[in-house]
């Protein structure tokens, strides 16, 4: 049986949180809860907060959270088997690792004494699972990258472009708007992650398969 | 019909309830910081209280109307006047052509709402005209208002307005600036501190540090020991949330917080105490104290039901003045 732990959170909202599982495990197991409240609860819930391991729910009326709770205890209970990944599609992300845009690979290059290409095709050659949109609208937080290439945030935010993709620990994020920034930044995509005149503003969801695709500063300036 | 922005303020920018259904891309609720406030201005300026309004810090930005308006202020006391007659807060307003406000000194609060009869004409973007300031999104061009912006009224007021007249009747603010603990419930993460610590964030005051906004306030006093040290995946947070930063200090989030963090949430202010919050600022102090969740739900709803009586109210009052 899944462990679990439900949290009220305050007076509108509580926090589901799973235990014991692999991140990946958790994750799947979050997006079905989150799925199936949001059908069964469309009514009353008003905010949904997916993370690895954890999903936050808020409804309008705090009349509405025990029947919320009794709800993901029986899904929880009656779930077996989860699938280790979501079959989602995937998405191919074009990013462009050249320096001329400027990035952060040679202070990383020296700070993990691997060489620059290394670090890239470690970066490139990823199969990455979007595990939460935040910080921004529109920014993915996507596991895993090698631990060889893992890199602490910068200590102080710097001026980040959007479209900048950052390594922070073992995840690797692309940042949707101009911002102050901690990741270390690898490359540049040219798509637009978050736009509010898509019918799907974000381009990327919680759960989705996601891959690189390396181009060139000419693909990257035909692109954007 | 427009507004004309005279003289620039510090922030200020149109707010209404917020984004909801969003958190998931990301996006979070947002909306005015100060809920109360806002729909006090709302109801007294005539509106639903859904309509947006103008959150106002000070210093407040010089604002002209070319054409008669009605309009209320709430919430902070900016001393607003015109032609150097005092504007008060909580009462209706009507302004005769080319009357021009002034917010002359800070007397209390941090956050002043200014609401029009009608409302301002502006493009929802995501089901609302908040303006998320970090993705420059909706209200006003998604910023700040500047000098020289002309921002257009929904209604033509035609009401024939000769000069300044403010209403007999007010609303008597809901005591938000009663100096009282914020109610608060154990975070996620309460466990992580130590027994010491848990004594202590319940005993002593916190001070607002300089570094307080829209997305957050950092809080000064005494630091907060952790007995668990454990990496935490970063998960949901809310408005409200206390999150205790690596340097032992803790950070207590608004509303234009991002929707989740990585930092162990350790107290959550009761929402019912957020509107409380939005009218602190720097160098102000907060204490905590734990509230039980049926008396928070308790208080929440007795607010509300406290917004209705007064909406009604002045429905009532107001559909027998001009």
């Amino acid at each position: 049986m899944i462990r679990f732990r439900m949290h009220r959170y305050n007076e509108v909202s509580i926090l589901l949180e799973l235990e014991d599982l692999t991140v990946e495990t958790s994750h799947s197991c979050i997006l079905i809860v989150e799925a199936h409240c949001k059908d069964t609860f469309k009514n009353i819930l008003t905010n949904r907060i997916p993370a690895y391991c954890s999903l936050l729910l808020t409804v309008a009326k705090s009349g509405g959270i025990p029947d919320l709770e009794k709800e993901i205890v029986k899904l929880l209970i009656s779930m077996k088997d989860i699938p280790e990944r979501e079959p989602g599609e995937e998405k191919l992300i074009p990013i462009c690792y050249d320096e001329q845009l400027g990035n952060d690979l040679n202070k990383m290059s020296g700070y993990l004494q691997i060489e620059k290409e290394t670090i890239i095709n470690h970066h490139v050659l990823m199969d990455y699972r979007v595990y939460m949109l935040g910080f921004l609208p529109g920014f993915p937080y996507l596991g895993f990258i090698p631990e060889v290439i893992a890199m602490p945030r910068k200590k102080e935010p710097v001026a980040t472009k959007a479209g900048a993709v950052g390594i922070a620990g073992q995840q690797t994020g692309i940042y949707p708007v101009d911002s102050p920034g901690g990741w270390q930044i690898v490359g540049y995509t040219p798509m637009c992650m978050f736009d509010v005149t898509r019918k799907n503003p974000a381009l990327l969801l919680p759960g989705q398969r996601v891959r690189f695709e390396a181009i060139n500063l000419e693909t990257y300036f035909k692109l954007k | 019909m427009f507004m004309k922005i005279q003289r620039a303020g510090l922030l200020d920018s149109f707010q209404d309830a917020g984004r909801i259904g969003l958190a998931e891309l990301g996006v979070g609720q947002g909306g005015w910081m100060d809920s109360l406030s806002a729909a006090l201005a709302n109801i007294l300026a005539g509106n639903d209280r859904e309509e947006a309004v103008l959150e106002m810090h000070f210093p407040a930005a010089q604002l002209s109307f070319q054409a008669p308006v009605s309009i209320a202020l709430s919430g902070a006391d900016f001393d607003a006047a015109i032609d150097g007659v005092a504007l008060p807060l909580n009462r209706r307003i009507n302004l005769p052509a080319g009357s021009e406000i002034v917010f002359r000194k800070k007397i209390n609060g941090q956050r002043c709402y200014l609401a029009i009869e009608g409302g301002w004409d502006l493009p929802p973007v995501l089901n609302s005209v908040s303006t998320l300031l970090k993705s420059g999104l909706g209200g006003w061009q998604g910023r700040a208002l500047k000098k020289h912006d002309k921002v257009p009224l929904k209604f033509k007021n035609t009401l024939l307005i000769e000069q300044v007249k403010v209403s007999p009747f007010f609303v008597a603010p809901y005591m938000w600036y009663r100096a009282a603990p914020f109610h608060v419930f154990p975070g996620p993460e309460w466990d992580w501190l130590s027994a010491e610590t848990q004594k202590q964030i319940m005993e002593t005051a916190y001070t607002i540090t300089p570094s307080n906004d829209r997305m957050g306030y950092r809080l000064a006093g005494a630091p907060l020991e952790m007995v668990c040290n454990k990496e935490m995946k970063s998960s949901g947070v809310l408005p409200g949330t206390l999150q205790r930063l690596p340097n032992g200090q803790p950070l207590v989030l608004t509303a234009d917080a991002q929707t989740t963090g990585g930092y162990p949430r350790v107290l959550q202010i009761a929402a019912v105490d957020l509107s409380r919050l939005a009218q602190l600022g720097t160098g102000d102090s907060l204490w905590f104290s734990f509230i039980e969740m049926d008396k928070a739900v308790q208080l929440m709803e007795s607010q509300q039901q406290w917004l209705q009586q007064t909406e009604v109210g002045m429905r009532f009052q107001i559909s027998g003045y001009s």
